[in-house]
């Protein structure tokens, strides 16, 4: 076997150890219209303040 | 495994669902075995192959949409790795060497020392089968870089074994 056809061997026996999970084009594509979303929503809310942070609790008290 | 250049094929413009399903794996174990480190490759995968589906109408007419989405995929690992300053883990040395009957014993710390653009076209040249054009193609250089790449990394990979078997 020559260098080369070794390292095809190789590269074959590696790929074969890593697992792959399965991911539908549907979870794909539902993680691209949460995506446009999200960006649909900060452009609307883009003249509008964010809230006001929560007072933090003093626990020492 | 066929060749990159006749997707999507005589037979019509194939759909982005069809070409999901037959390429995610692929290009999943190239960019991980690429990047060396699993959670990166499949990241980079779900990225490319989003914007693969966002730009289908344009991407569905290159020669070649799998080296386009694997390019996509590696460009945005590099920005994420740019960005974010922690080693990560690799996938290399992890898996014992008796895994791997027929080919030399080191080869797999061989190739976690191999710099990622020469990783990369090892990858595309012997696990996908992609010619130098093709490679040339995908990676969006020269192919007598290709092949310079292609040559050195050979001979690293030859000189890393020689010096640790």
């Amino acid at each position: 076997m020559t260098f080369e056809q070794q390292v095809r061997t190789y590269l074959h026996n590696k790929a074969a150890t890593i697992s792959i999970p399965p991911r539908s084009v549907q979870s794909l594509l539902k993680g691209v219209r949460l995506n446009d979303a999200l960006g649909d929503l900060r452009s609307l809310g883009s003249d509008v303040e964010p809230p006001a942070p929560k007072e933090r609790r003093r626990w020492w008290w | 495994m066929e060749g990159i250049l006749t997707y999507p094929g005589p037979d019509g413009v194939a759909s982005f669902e069809d070409f999901y399903r037959d390429k995610r794996e692929h290009v999943a174990r190239s960019l991980v075995m690429t990047l060396g480190n699993r959670e990166l490759g499949l990241e980079a995968t779900d990225e490319a192959f989003t914007r693969a589906y966002q730009n289908w109408d344009k991407v569905k007419t290159y020669d070649n949409p799998t080296g386009w989405v694997y390019r996509v995929g590696l460009n945005w690992a590099r920005t994420r790795l740019r960005r974010s300053k922690r080693e990560i883990p690799s996938i290399y040395l992890e898996t014992a060497v008796e895994h791997f009957v027929e080919v030399e014993p080191g080869l797999d710390a061989a190739m976690a020392k191999l710099p990622e653009k020469h990783r990369a076209v090892v990858v595309l040249r012997y696990y996908m089968d992609w010619s130098l054009e093709e490679i040339a193609t995908a990676l969006r250089v020269p192919k007598g870089t290709v092949k310079s790449r292609l040559h050195r990394a050979i001979a690293n990979l030859q000189h890393e074994i020689g010096a640790v078997t």
